[in-house]
């Protein structure tokens, strides 16, 4: 580049050096590199595949097999999993409306074709689709949805949510509609059922209903939800407790089908949890057991991961609370309590409404002082923390990262904390030294820096 | 020896500002930092001992903080919940600016002492990255593929950082250089290495991999580092020896949580472990063998007057040379000099 800089100068030799410009400086990633997500070079198991097949295509030959296609997300299964009634009864009645060749299209409920009797790719997308608004099954507006809804009734509706006793007489009735025999009557008796039903529920509407629907609005609302929650049983009814908390809410809100699914084994991840958060202040514990220092004795951190090895404390949510089976009265020295009793105004147990925390909807109106200049310079738009009403970094709503964090995040924590305390089994294979014979040494060596001493 | 409660909240780290000999600011969290909220705590030294003079409360745990070497009122923090918060003491009580990329625990942040334009933050999703603080996005960010407890930015050079790592290797990174395939990564030492030259009654050989916790550049010799971690062993590494160690301090009986070279001292450190105490070493490298840094390290000190596992220290950069500060779980913070503590 250099010595094209200099003597005679043509258009190809302007050329060439547009091309052999080093560029590997601009092309530095900082843009690229600041979004983890992006950056991973996952292949694609499909790439490739459809190759053949467009070639096939072009040369007019008849498609291949399709059967060799793997959808290449992890999505549909899970969520096939999580509708197995109504993705089964659906598929079926709608296979069962094909065969009578009515002159209309294919309702939406058709995600999961048994079978190659679409492309591969619209499969691929339509489970995308799917994945992504898990709601277009119930919400689907097709007259069909609707009937089936209807003949269900506003229980048997609801009854695809939330309800905790999924009774099995709905089940029968939600498929039972697979119409052998369509006629007009029966389409008009359905809808008679269904106003009867409606009116009938409407009146009475309980408050657990009202709450269900409001739930059921609020996972509506949810942009978009973590795949690897896993919401429990607290964690609905935390969800259920935190409906006027919108934003807080959000971190709550689940497709009803997920939430319907641990509803199958209530309790149990839990549990699960639970037992992985003694597990490890077990492990903890036995590290630690043949210290016995005063200090390490009277440790409270270690009489916490006692008492969580007891099952006496457990985490809900953002607090350790104590077990409604821990009947001790010697709790007194416990720091839980003590935070509790000498600095009231902070108790740690009582949550700090998330809105309220770390982002300041009045910044612009605080008095000027030591670093409003600073302020005013962050301030600037396209400047983190700029733009008071909504700073994208310290926005109240938790980004999908967020929600990441949260799921069993104390047990992660924890684990990950206690690997960093003290040496793994592995690592403590014998090194041949007490630790502590060399310090002896220095000790009796009298020692002392002159630098210390002067 | 002076003392501040940080009531209902663990310290997990504590460092002076650089621009005010008198302050102090401590990073905490709820329930030992596995739930719960955190809190950063500015502090004064006055007259009449330790007094708080502003907090910030935050949803996560804190985990870490650095003064900012640009502005003497404000501090990064690095939170539990994957952002980094920059605070502004004289500006309400919320920060004022904040970045989240990180996917997991954000467990360090370190200003850059040279260029005084950035910093970085390491976390536990393995990466180091390095941010300016009035850019949104982070500027580079450095892979290391395992979790990463510590990093630095030498004391000596802008474009040098360093980091270590669960998987017992230090890191050397090169920002000068170009980002290729290796991503700036020029070094990476083996902790568990055996030392180059073997101490007599002590034995090095063939030690285990385990987790780095800490590590901290040396402030006068421009290639010399000390880490320590898991198997509670410190070790100072010679960067023109990137082999492995140059000394090793055996002596805590937990992990290690942090050293700290000091200040004003080229040849001493200061530790806080999980065994409750924090201790003060030579790495023996100013004594009668020439200085070549390569002389038998000892434990000069120890201070025990922590409860519970010793998470944070950092010498005063101000006045006499043997003031420190640390921190431990057991809701303390103790402001202490060292020579106090010396075996005579």
């Amino acid at each position: 580049m250099a010595d094209a800089a200099c003597g005679p100068s043509n258009s190809l030799q302007q050329f060439k050096q547009q091309t052999q410009l080093d560029r590997t400086l601009q092309q530095d990633r900082v843009t690229s590199r600041s979004r983890p997500g992006q950056g991973f070079r996952s292949a694609d198991p499909n790439a490739g595949l459809l190759d053949p097949e467009f070639e096939a295509f072009q040369a007019g030959l008849p498609p291949p097999d399709f059967q060799t296609f793997q959808p290449h997300h992890p999505g549909p299964p899970r969520f096939q999993q999580a509708f197995p009634e109504p993705a089964q009864g659906s598929s079926s009645w709608a296979s069962d409306f094909q065969r009578m060749s009515l002159a209309s299209p294919p309702p939406m409920q058709q995600q999961h074709p048994v079978g190659p009797s679409s492309s591969n790719w619209a499969q691929d997308f339509r489970s995308n689709i799917a994945q992504s608004a898990p709601r277009a099954q119930n919400s689907s507006p097709s007259p069909f949805a609707f009937q089936q809804g209807a003949r269900l009734g506003m229980n048997g509706y609801q009854s695809n949510f939330a309800q905790p006793a999924y009774s099995p007489s709905m089940q029968s009735k939600g498929k039972e509609p697979v119409m052998e025999q369509f006629d007009e009557a029966a389409f008009e008796r359905a809808f008679d059922m269904a106003k009867e039903d409606m009116m009938a529920d409407v009146a009475p509407v309980s408050a657990v209903d009202d709450a269900q629907m409001n739930q059921e609005v609020e996972s509506m609302s949810a942009a978009k939800a973590e795949e690897s929650h896993q919401l429990n049983q607290q964690d609905v009814e935390q969800s259920l407790s935190d409906l006027h908390h919108p934003l807080d809410s959000n971190e709550h809100a689940l497709p009803e089908g997920m939430i319907r699914e641990e509803h199958k084994e209530p309790g149990q991840n839990t549990r699960n949890e639970d037992d992985a958060l003694a597990a490890t202040a077990q492990e903890l514990l036995e590290k630690v057991e043949n210290n016995q220092t005063d200090k390490f004795r009277n440790s409270q951190f270690l009489g916490l991961m006692r008492r969580l090895r007891d099952r006496e404390v457990k985490v809900e949510g953002d607090k350790m609370v104590e077990t409604t089976a821990s009947t001790s009265t010697s709790t007194t020295d416990h720091p839980l309590n003590t935070t509790a009793t000498s600095t009231p105004r902070f108790n740690n147990s009582e949550q700090i409404p998330r809105h309220e925390q770390d982002h300041d909807p009045n910044r612009h109106q605080r008095p000027i002082d030591d670093g409003a200049d600073v302020v005013n310079l962050l301030s600037q738009p396209g400047l983190p923390g700029g733009e008071p009403s909504t700073p994208p970094s310290l926005a109240p709503d938790p980004s999908p990262s967020n929600l990441d964090l949260t799921e069993d995040m104390e047990r992660r924590r924890l684990g990950d904390l206690w690997r960093s305390m003290l040496p793994s089994s592995s690592a403590e294979s014998p090194r041949g030294l007490d630790p502590r014979a060399h310090s002896v040494g220095a000790e009796q060596s009298g020692f002392a820096s002159p630098a210390f001493t002067a | 020896m002076l003392e501040f409660r940080t009531a209902g909240f663990n310290p997990y780290s504590v460092k002076y500002s650089p621009f005010f000999d008198s302050r102090l600011a401590v990073s905490a969290g709820a329930n030992f930092g596995l739930v719960g909220n955190g809190r950063l705590f500015i502090l004064n030294l006055t007259a009449e001992g330790i007094v708080c003079e502003k907090f910030f409360e935050t949803q996560d745990c804190l985990f870490d903080l650095t003064w900012s070497e640009q502005h003497e009122n404000q501090l990064l923090t690095a939170g539990g919940d994957g952002s980094i918060k920059l605070f502004d003491i004289g500006v309400g009580e919320f920060p004022v600016a904040g970045w989240q990329e990180h996917g997991r625990e954000v467990f360090s942040v370190h200003w850059n002492l040279v260029n005084k334009n950035t910093f970085l933050s390491s976390s536990w999703d393995g990466t180091v990255k390095i941010w300016a603080p009035e850019r949104k996005e982070s500027l580079v960010t450095l892979p290391v593929h395992s979790c990463v407890y510590s990093a630095e930015f030498s004391p000596h050079h802008p474009d040098i950082v360093t980091c270590v790592s669960r998987d017992s290797h230090l890191r050397v990174f090169d920002l000068r250089q170009k980002p290729s395939a290796q991503n700036h990564l020029t070094l990476a030492i083996p902790i568990h290495a055996p030392l180059k030259i073997p101490i007599p009654d002590n034995v090095t050989g063939g030690v285990q991999p385990s987790e780095c916790l800490t590590h901290d550049w040396n402030k006068y010799r421009d290639s010399v580092l000390a880490t320590a971690g898991v198997d509670g062993t410190i070790r100072t590494f010679d960067l023109r020896a990137p082999s492995g160690p140059v000394n090793v301090l055996p002596g805590h009986e937990y992990a290690v949580r942090r050293v700290s070279w000091s200040p004003h001292l080229s040849d001493t450190l200061l530790s806080a472990s999980y065994d409750m105490s924090c201790r003060v070493w030579t790495d023996g490298s100013t004594q009668d063998n020439g200085g070549s840094g390569v002389g038998f390290g000892r434990e000069l000190g120890r201070m025990d007057a922590h409860t519970e596992f010793a998470m944070g220290v950092d010498w005063c950069m101000f006045g006499a040379e043997g003031w420190c500060s640390t921190c431990a779980w057991d809701e303390k913070v103790l402001v202490w000099d060292v020579r106090d503590f010396m075996r005579r």
